[in-house]
């Protein structure tokens, strides 16, 4: 019936319907990505996109128009268009298409060399970046401020800093990335790859891997708190539990549910990990039967994440 | 350990529902349950008819090019609705609320079946298969360089596809994606029969996509009509030669990797482990120094079917046939430049991120003259919406889309924000569904008539391409967007509720598809009810333009009564412009084809074994079958009676039924191309 | 690209298609050269690994210096330098016509001088192994024991292949189809030389002098 009346009475209905469409397409707009950025690495990641895709459009949009519009005017019944079968050849056309091509080409390809000298990970963003190691394994991040902490799945980082992250993994493949304040790098085991970034106005955002690792990949993420200065000073001030604690309970394939502040480890531990990985880890498979205990520990967890996202109003 | 191997009573399809039923088990029971009860149904159905022998006698065992053709179709075919239905039930997964109805390994699975049977169960099978059945007929050769090789490619193919299957029954498949990236797919994380599965049903492909190769390019470098120089080649041959190439050097990488893949959890090998100096980053690079390649494997044939569709229904000579021909070859040689754009972010120095990324760029040049070659055909023309047309057309609109998208990734530092997220996943869905699939479908709705005899039901199949249309556009737009909301791919629930509407879409986007691939089910069906009034017997029932047009359809066994004397790129539209109904004949010799042998099906089916066997661990069954295998080419080597002779008298007999037929076939307007006064034969414009 | 590639040669006109044996030859050595040219693209690939192995991929194994000597390498690469020369007398030989006699004993002695080869690889391995350096140590021994093993297993079914050659010879007779086999052998066999040319510069050679 409501269909029927939006049908007949549009004045009356329409404008409360068009609303509600749009207040759904709206809430649809998630804030977790590289479009709504916090940081200048992903603000600029962001306007290469929009860049790219302007640029794009002057080779693109007379095939997207010219394809329908001939299709339209060339059709056999009731076109305009004339016609002229042995037409398959013209030196102007030939040049427009490869010197546009070419053109467009070189544009984007000038603006490619800028825009990876500009934005290599591995070069820094600014003086004394703060440092942290970080190591990916089998659904859990843990995160060294050298000599001050460790922490598991938490990453807490003063607002408009630039920071540099030492990466490594230690079971599979794993992808390190914090949409809205950088691009992502991979965590391998047995390897070491850096990012650098700066971070932007505080608040209270999530990373994670993006690298498919197995049974709980769902909750392979992290929260990134951006913080005042002061607060992060005393964020390192946090009581903390022992390393040891962390050391062992880390190194199974689990996800994780434990404390997330620790004190930091033995100096080179970080680099230790990172040239034998199993040092950091018991191994086991990321794949499990249905029934198997580790397999149910992993739905618990998995159906206590639900939960709390249920009760946070649904924010990762 | 027993002769069974790891092979234990679990690993049966039924059991672990029966254990602990749950939705997702039950599901992962029911599909094994399918391809069981449909195995049962095909052979009761055959047994019921009658169909065994002549199916064997007619089909299994032939070596005829058209018949290898057809079933390469076929197995891509029923692949592609296995594929189709798996990615229906994982948007049904994202869309039911967290963490929905499949386990995280069992939606893992169905991601890497989805993603392997696509590339190499579908594309690979459905390219090869239309080449098989065009590429001679159009070069004026009468069958593949080496038949007897092709039908081993193909059964391999088969040998592949049925262990994928069986991985529904026995045991699990893997869940590193279709990329199964070590250390995940090592022996310690991955300890299961998965990733085995993934690396033997690859191997027996990628061996028989390797022989394919080298049998096109043997033969269209050495069996092209006299006087068809590599310039007059028709431009699905160019593509195909190009294709051969990169099938011939791109599918060893992938046969090395694998091969490593198995010796690292079998053996205890170190190439990828992460530790005791193994490097996982060599199999990213070997697998993707072939995954490149195999974009444009998959690609550069549907190029081909578009060069040739488009001009027939535009009535119209194709335009800037140099310049096609120029950007394909570019286009082959370009994608061995490029494969490290897949990890860019693996750490590398910027320069070398940056050599690729404009690397990746350059081929945007080449494939974009060709979307404005197919555009200026269509220019000054007179088109005419068949299927295969508006499958065409869908494909140049839709590219272009994803060639945006492409150039966008190229560069690494927007890789960076994209890389593993749905954007991508979007991406190259975006290029392969228009880019390959609808070319295969154009493709078999316009050679249909070469290897049946008779059209396609036009009415089904224009709902089909709708139904793929809009459901592709309502499948992957919304992936974009929320691939920049910061999606990842691979994810089996999403807590986010802001993706909720956006997945919903792709919902409907994806019952859309099925609704196009169901669609096309009827559409065969109906043909195959209707195909008394669908017959073209005369051939060349869309005024086309290429040799293949010249032959009756279906295409006898010979192909061609004598072999046509090429002196220009149309041969066909000449001798129309002519006047001619038929080619000229030149002179009728004594031929020999190959004799129908059950031995390609016997070796694949022995290496199929040896490959299951393997899986399992059951080393000496696989040794066994290892043996049996070569010892079956032995006794090949032996048979040196593998020709049958067709007699000049024969050919002769044929051309004059042709030439009879073609005279008394009435002539038909363009008016009623559609309609079942298309007996074939050329159409002549209403004036 | 020459006006008419087809298999029925230069005749410019009616040439008929024909399947026949005398062309099929050129063809399926022509597709042979191309079977071939895969081949070297998974022995390239192999030696990629072993080059980044051989950096990367000691651990704590022994290194490519302390492993390796030249003594037995060499003779190994002497017996199947000298193999590939008695081939080529083998297959010219058969070009001009020489007895089927001469033939099998010029391919008796190739087999023969690669069964050398073959030994002296095994035994080599052999010796490793018992010393402990087995392909299971590092990424750097596994690498070298799968290059060099994919080589060796490339001459061992070299060698079956010449066997079954030389009963399908007596079967048949020196006919067209036993004469492209054995030239197919021959190409087969020249490849394995001229891929162990590399091998033993690269691994054993360098390896060395590192």
């Amino acid at each position: 019936m409501l269909f029927h009346d939006l049908y007949k009475r549009p004045s009356r209905y329409a404008v409360p319907a068009l609303m509600a469409v749009t207040a759904v397409w709206l809430s649809g707009c998630a804030e977790n990505g590289v479009m709504t950025p916090l940081g200048p690495v992903a603000a600029g990641e962001r306007s290469h996109l929009i860049s790219f895709f302007l640029w794009m459009l002057p080779i693109s949009l007379p095939l997207l128009v010219g394809t329908p519009w001939i299709a339209l005017r060339y059709r056999r019944r009731g076109g305009k268009g004339k016609y002229d079968p042995n037409w398959s050849h013209s030196v102007a056309a030939e040049t427009a298409i490869w010197g546009g091509a070419t053109l467009t080409f070189l544009i984007v390809g000038w603006l490619t060399w800028g825009h990876v000298m500009g934005e290599d990970p591995y070069k820094p963003t600014g003086k004394d970046p703060i440092h942290v190691q970080v190591i990916g394994s089998e659904w859990k991040w843990m995160f060294i401020y050298p000599d001050k902490m460790a922490t598991v799945n938490k990453l807490v980082l003063p607002q408009h800093t630039p920071v540099v992250f030492d990466i490594t993994a230690t079971g599979a493949m794993q992808s390190f990335w914090i949409p809205r304040l950088a691009g992502q790098i991979y965590a391998m085991p047995g390897m070491g790859t850096k990012m650098n970034l700066t971070t932007g106005d505080t608040s209270e955002i999530f990373g994670f891997n993006s690298q498919f690792n197995g049974a709980a990949f769902p909750l392979d993420k992290f929260e990134v708190d951006v913080v005042t200065k002061e607060q992060y000073d005393a964020f390192l001030q946090e009581p903390k539990h022992p390393w040891a604690q962390l050391e062992a309970a880390f190194k199974k394939t689990a996800t994780w549910s434990g404390p997330e502040l620790f004190e930091p480890p033995m100096k080179d531990y970080w680099m230790k990990v990172m040239m034998n990985p199993s040092i950091a880890t018991d191994g086991g498979a990321a794949i499990l039967p249905d029934n198997s205990p580790a397999q149910k520990a992993i739905d618990k967890a998995i159906n206590q994440d639900l939960h709390l996202s249920q009760l946070n109003g649904g924010a990762q | 350990m027993s002769i069974l191997g790891s092979l234990d009573l679990n690993d049966v399809f039924i059991v672990p529902f029966l254990k602990e039923p749950t939705l997702s088990t039950g599901i992962a029971a029911g599909a094994g349950g399918i391809v069981v009860l449909g195995a049962l149904a095909v052979a009761l159905l055959l047994t019921v008819k009658g169909w065994w022998k002549p199916l064997w006698s007619e089909w299994l065992t032939s070596l005829d090019h058209k018949k290898i053709g057809v079933m390469y179709v076929v197995l891509a075919a029923i692949m592609l609705i296995r594929g189709v239905l798996e990615a229906v039930v994982m948007r049904a997964q994202q869309v039911s609320p967290a963490p929905g109805f499949l386990s995280v390994e069992h939606h893992a699975e169905l991601f890497s079946t989805h993603g392997t049977i696509m590339i190499f169960f579908v594309a690979m099978p459905f390219l090869t298969g239309v080449i098989n059945v065009v590429m001679p007929l159009q070069i004026g050769a009468r069958d593949m360089e080496f038949p007897f090789m092709n039908a081993v490619s193909l059964w391999l193919s088969v040998g592949g596809a049925a262990l994928v299957m069986a991985s529904l029954v026995v045991g699990h498949f893997e869940t590193g994606g279709w990329t199964a990236y070590p250390p995940y797919t090592g022996i310690k994380l991955s300890p299961n029969e998965g990733v085995d599965y993934w690396i033997w049903s690859l191997a027996l492909t990628s061996v028989g996509t390797t022989l394919s190769g080298i049998n096109f390019a043997v033969t269209i470098y050495k069996q092209r009509a006299p006087g068809m120089d590599l310039m007059k080649m028709p431009i699905f041959a160019w593509t195909t030669l190009c294709t051969a190439i990169l099938m011939i050097f791109a599918m060893m990488p992938l046969t090395v990797a694998s091969f490593m893949l198995a010796l690292d959890r079998h053996a205890g090998f170190h190439f990828f482990t992460a530790s005791n100096g193994g490097n996982m980053m060599n199999f990213a690079n070997m697998f993707w120094l072939f995954g490149h390649p195999e974009v444009y494997i998959l690609i550069l044939p549907a190029f081909g079917v578009f060069s040739h569709v488009i001009p027939t229904f535009s009535g119209k000579k194709l335009y800037g046939y140099t310049s096609l021909v120029w950007a394909t070859i570019a286009i082959a040689v370009l994608s061995f430049t490029v494969w490290v754009h897949h990890f860019f972010t693996m750490g590398q120095t910027a320069n070398l991120n940056a050599i690729f990324g404009i690397a990746t760029m350059t081929i945007g040049v080449p494939t974009g003259v060709k979307v404005f070659n197919w555009l200026l055909t269509m220019w000054r023309g007179k088109l005419r919406f068949s299927t295969a047309m508006l499958f065409s057309a869908g494909f140049m609109f839709t590219f272009v889309i994803g060639g945006i998208t492409g150039v966008m990734l190229a560069n690494p530092t927007i890789d960076f924000a994209t890389h593993n997220s749905l954007f991508l996943v979007a991406h190259f869905h975006n290029m392969l569904i228009p880019g390959l699939l609808f070319g295969m479908f154009a493709a078999v709705n316009y050679w249909f008539p070469l290897a049946f005899g008779f059209r396609l039901d036009e009415t089904w199949g224009r709902r089909s391409f709708w139904f793929w249309m809009i459901g592709f556009y309502l499948a992957f737009m919304p992936l974009y967007a929320i691939g920049l909301m910061g999606a990842p791919r691979r994810m089996a629930f999403f807590t986010d509720p802001a993706y909720f509407p956006w997945l919903v879409v792709a919902m409907i986007g994806a019952l859309c598809v099925l609704a196009g691939l169901t669609s096309q089910v009827i559409q065969i069906w109906v043909s195959v009810k209707n195909r008394e009034s669908l017959m073209v017997p005369a051939g060349d029932p869309w005024d086309g333009r290429g040799l293949e047009w010249s032959l009756g359809c279906p295409v006898p066994e010979y192909d061609f009564t004598t072999v046509p004397h090429i002196t220009s790129r149309e041969p066909w539209v000449d001798a129309k412009a002519a006047g001619k109904r038929v080619m000229d004949p030149t002179e009728f010799v004594d031929i020999h084809l190959p004799k129908p042998t059950g031995m390609p099906i016997l070796v694949a089916g022995v290496a199929t074994v040896g490959a299951f066997a393997l899986i399992f661990e059951m080393w000496l069954i696989a040794a066994v079958c290892f043996v049996a295998m070569w010892v079956l080419v032995l006794i090949r080597s032996y048979d040196t009676d593998w020709e049958e002779t067709i007699t000049a008298e024969e050919l002769r007999e044929g051309y004059e039924a042709h030439k009879r037929l073609v005279e008394t076939t009435p002539k038909v307007s363009l008016d009623d191309e559609f309609t079942s006064k298309n007996r074939g034969l050329i159409l002549e414009e209403a004036v | 690209m020459s006006a008419t590639m087809t298999n029925t040669g230069a005749a410019g006109h009616s040439a008929p298609h024909d399947h026949g044996h005398h062309d099929k030859t050129s063809t399926v050595i022509f597709g042979f050269w191309i079977f071939l040219m895969s081949d070297l693209i998974a022995f390239s690939l192999m030696i990629a690994n072993y080059a980044d192995a051989e950096w990367h991929g000691i651990a704590n194994g022994p290194s490519p210096h302390e492993l390796f000597s030249l003594g037995l390498p060499t003779i190994e690469t002497m017996a199947l330098l000298i193999s590939t020369f008695t081939f080529g007398l083998c297959t010219l030989g058969m070009k001009y016509g020489a007895s089927m006699k001469r033939t099998v004993g010029w391919l008796v002695l190739t087999l023969a001088l690669g069964a050398i080869f073959l030994g002296i690889e095994l035994y080599e391995f052999h010796e490793f192994w018992t010393e402990g350096n087995t392909p299971q140590v590092s990424g750097f021994l596994t690498a070298y024991y799968s290059l060099v093993g994919l080589h060796g297993l490339h001459v061992t079914s070299g060698i079956i292949w010449g066997i079954i050659l030389m009963v399908q010879m007596k079967h048949f007779g020196m006919n067209d189809l036993l004469k492209s086999r054995l030239v197919r052998l021959g190409l087969f066999w020249h490849m394995l030389d001229i891929v162990w040319i590399a091998l033993f510069t690269k691994v054993y050679l360098m390896g060395v002098l590192s």
